[in-house]
């Protein structure tokens, strides 16, 4: 009986996950790259800023997110900042097809299992996760509304001047 | 409450079948044809035709008489 107790308490385990939140050690995962080839590690990025986006071509506003991470991105790559964009399309030639016109420059992820979105208890989509360098979220965007683009501009700036 | 009754309830409670899709699995939910209205310029129109004919009775606005030009 004690056991089957133990059985039951753990398989509830997974529904008290709790989303990675500011002030969290972001969650390192490896997942392929949306185009093949090798595999996209987090942890390869430890020492940068990294903006860990969630989206999906199902969602409009994450194809705006994307535009203007690719704005961010070139604005601030050559101080150490880089964005993932984690793909969970279920099927992942939707989220390529996507991505091939905006030719985006920073690493895309697929995660059509949503393992990695469960690693990070997504609640919202798009969702961003702004990580510092030492592997700290320090702000999470939940959701896009295409006002965020000055106070996303100062806390990127902001991490990236913290050594 | 015995041990075995709060297993049993325990059990029960994940035998539910509804569960909510997580945010990164609503992409069938988000497909067009989902939608309540997939197609806004029909729907304004059914809803036009609908409030004329109704409004007599106390439709959706209770605006018209059943003329349509309001």
């Amino acid at each position: 009986m004690r056991k089957l107790a133990r059985g039951l308490l753990l398989a509830l385990l997974p529904l008290c996950a709790q989303a990675a939140q500011q002030g969290d050690v972001a969650p390192v995962f490896s997942a392929p790259a949306l185009e093949g080839g090798a595999l996209v590690n987090l942890a390869d990025y430890h020492g940068r800023v990294v903006l860990v986006d969630f989206w999906a071509s199902w969602c409009a506003p994450c194809k705006q997110a994307l535009e203007h991470y690719q704005q961010l991105r070139r604005d601030w790559h050559a101080r150490g900042f880089e964005v993932v964009a984690v793909n969970v399309d279920e099927n992942s030639g939707d989220g390529r097809r996507l991505a091939r016109p905006l030719a985006l420059e920073f690493p895309l992820v697929e995660d059509a299992k949503g393992r990695v979105a469960e690693l990070y208890a997504v609640a919202t989509m798009p969702s961003a996760y702004l990580i510092d360098r030492r592997g700290v979220v320090r702000w999470v965007l939940q959701g896009y509304r295409g006002d965020e683009g000055a106070a996303l501009d100062d806390r990127v700036r902001k991490l990236l001047e913290e050594k | 409450m015995s041990m075995r009754n709060l297993l049993l309830m325990c059990a029960c409670a994940l035998l539910c079948a509804c569960a909510t899709p997580k945010a990164w699995q609503r992409g069938h939910l988000a497909q067009p044809a989902m939608a309540w209205e997939p197609d806004a310029t029909d729907a304004a129109i059914r809803e036009h035709t609908y409030v004329s004919k109704e409004a007599a009775i106390g439709g959706v606005n209770g605006a018209g008489g059943g003329c349509g030009c309001r």
